[in-house]
């Protein structure tokens, strides 16, 4: 039956009948082995200890934040000891236009709230008092985000500063 | 006997599994081993020995799952610290055993044959019933040993008799039933392979393995009274959502049955046509909100496709099925339906996609022997006209609906990496609820595991090309 089998396959791979059905059988797979080719590319760059398919963007502190990834947000912190209190380029996209801010600003921004007690944890200085921290309940305000807005009115001298805010943040 | 062209497929369709298997588990690899789960069930092997964890999880309620510990308890002690190294790549290994199972089941012998391989492949690693077997681990991935379980016992019972495969088998269901439910498949399997015809699980082995099955329930209900799992043990879907433990009870407490019969019944569907998935009626909901998202056609589309694919294969068997003449891909396919069936019953108490993991790769070997199916009418079509081209390019977009869905798998696997790291984060290196003040070598263990997924680093699906748009097409598994 084999035998049988193979003798047909080799006959028909080789007439032009034969060529016309395995193109049929090849675009019945193509999209699949379009992707055996990224599957192939991945294993080789993982036995040649490269990264494929695993995007090292080089993100800043703050775009970490930014985009809620505590697990970056530590590692750059305490292997890389990135400041974790002064402002960091974020790209356009992440957080809007491209600016520089603080993790805690990036975090605050972007809806974070989970994040801040890691910021938190790790040194991150919330102000007490002033501008500084008016702006930062302003900047929860506009984000639209209560629960960042609550925490953070709980810090510090626990004033409210929301009627201080710009009309745009209301 | 097979002649050497017949090999050479035979080896291409394996070195193919074998590839995706490792591409999958690359990204596996660069996933820190979970906070959930894992950190619970590690400490607790760290302050037991095997004996105590046996024990206790003999005499435990409602589940009888006395080796899935243990076998966290045995690879703990001999991971000797290196705990990453030893369950990632358990997991790395358990991809390349179920990629080498499946295939090798199929039993390649030809080029249409070996074509037919990316089809199954890619069902059985891109189905939304796997991927939580692939994501899970505690931090053995245990779905996925059930899974490598129920390919093995396919494996015996599909062989030439012999009698280490007698032994085999006995052994082999005492392990998987023991580790977790779904464990019990591997006895269906031999049963619904034995009825077809299969006989390298002999008759003898086949009761030898009945009583032990029977052996399990009177040691579960009789013996040890675990009994099953109450109503209110966990939320589950019903309908559109999930339900809370107390609105389970509301609703069912007083018909669990109707609740129970839905599970089974939506486990059985999800399997077949991806809906509704988890036990929610996702794809139907969307249709009605006109929120439907590309992910969800792409998953019941491509599921459904593979479905009536089998279906079609069935229907054009029938008449050697009612004489009783099956050949090994006719079995594959009664057995699959076997499982599925199986599968879904025990499935009843709550509906999660996992469970049905063993189902779902059986109708990816089912829906495989009906993709190599049609190929094989390619080749032996006298012509290869204007229906050969409509055939093939509806094949086509079925390849890319799969093909879709098993990049998603590598896609939530990265995200999956951000959302671990994340929950070790927000936890801390010194996470409460676990006792660690009291327990300075757990709190080492805590602490070693939460710096390990400090240093793994993943950026997150942000960073890949498209994401803006990617996340309508990739289902997510949890």
């Amino acid at each position: 039956m084999e035998v049988f089998r193979e003798a047909v396959v080799d006959e028909m791979l080789s007439s032009p009948r034969s060529r016309r059905a395995t193109a049929l059988i090849v675009t019945a797979v193509a999209p699949l082995l379009a992707v055996f080719l990224g599957s192939a590319w991945a294993v080789v760059g993982w036995l040649a200890g490269t990264s494929p398919f695993w995007p090292d963007p080089n993100m800043t502190l703050s775009e970490a934040a930014g985009l809620g990834n505590a697990g970056e947000v530590v590692r750059l912190i305490t292997l890389e000891r990135k400041d974790p209190n002064r402002p960091w380029p974020v790209r356009e996209g992440i957080l809007g236009a491209a600016h520089d801010a603080t993790p805690l600003e990036a975090a605050v921004t972007g809806r974070r709230q989970d994040l801040i007690p890691v910021l938190l944890r790790y040194g991150v200085v919330v102000p007490d008092h002033g501008a500084a921290r008016t702006l930062l309940i302003c900047r929860a305000v506009d984000a639209r985000a209560p629960d960042i807005v609550e925490m953070l009115v709980n810090l510090g001298d626990r004033s409210d500063p929301r009627g201080g805010c710009p009309p745009q943040a209301n | 006997m097979v002649k050497a062209a017949g090999w050479r497929w035979s080896w291409t369709a394996n070195a193919y599994a074998v590839i995706v298997a490792l591409g999958i588990g690359y990204f596996v690899s660069r996933n820190p081993l979970q906070f959930y789960d894992c950190l619970g069930n590690m400490l607790h092997v760290q302050s037991k020995d095997l004996w105590g964890v046996l024990v206790e999880d003999f005499t435990a309620k409602d589940f009888l799952r006395p080796l899935l510990l243990a076998q966290i308890d045995v690879t703990f002690d001999l991971a000797n610290g290196r705990y990453l190294e030893m369950y990632k790549s358990i997991e790395v290994l358990q991809l390349v055993a179920t990629a080498l199972l499946f295939v090798n089941l199929l039993r390649v012998r030809s080029m249409t044959e070996a074509f037919a391989v990316p089809f199954g492949i890619a069902m059985l690693f891109g189905s939304h019933t796997i991927s939580g077997a692939i994501h899970e681990a505690f931090p053995i991935n245990t779905y996925l040993t059930i899974v490598v379980c129920c390919l093995l016992a396919a494996h015996l019972s599909f062989g030439n008799p012999a009698r280490w495969r007698d032994v085999a088998a006995v052994a082999l269901f005492i392990f998987a039933a023991l580790t977790v439910e779904s464990g019990l498949l591997v006895w269906v399997i031999f049963a619904a392979a034995w009825i077809v015809g299969c006989r390298g699980v002999s008759t003898r082995a086949l009761v030898a393995t009945t009583g032990a099955l029977v052996g399990y329930f009177a040691l579960r209900f009789a013996v040890l009274d675990v009994g099953v799992p109450p109503l209110a043990l966990r939320g589950s879907a019903f309908g559109f959502r999930v339900l809370e433990p107390p609105e389970l009870v509301a609703r069912f407490g007083q018909h669990p049955s109707i609740f129970y019969a839905y599970n089974v019944v939506s486990q059985f569907l999800t399997v077949l046509v991806a809906e509704p998935k988890g036990g929610v009626w996702v794809f139907t909901r969307g249709v009605m909100t006109g929120e439907l998202l590309p992910r969800d056609v792409i998953g019941v589309v491509s599921s459904t496709g593979a479905t009536l694919l089998i279906v079609w294969y069935s229907l054009s068997r029938i008449g050697d099925w009612r004489r009783r003449v099956f050949d090994h891909g006719d079995r594959l396919v009664l057995v699959f339906v076997a499982v599925l069936c199986a599968n879904a019953v025990i499935g009843y108490g709550y509906t999660k996609d996992v469970i049905v993991s063993p189902a779902g790769v059986f109708h990816g070997l089912a829906a495989s022997i009906a993709f190599a199916h049609v190929l094989g009418r390619f080749e032996r079509a006298a012509s290869t006209g204007v229906a050969a081209l409509a055939m093939a390019s509806v094949l086509a977009v079925l390849s890319a609906g799969w093909a879709t869905r098993l990049i998603a798998l590598h896609y939530n696997l990265h995200q999956k990496a951000v959302i671990v790291r994340n929950d070790w984060m927000l936890n801390g290196p010194q996470p409460s609820g676990f006792g660690l003040e009291i327990n300075p070598t757990g709190a080492a263990l805590a602490r070693q595991l939460y710096d390990q997924a400090v240093s793994m680093r993943a950026a997150g699906t942000y960073f890949y090309p498209a994401a803006g748009q990617a996340w309508k097409y990739f289902e997510k598994p949890w």
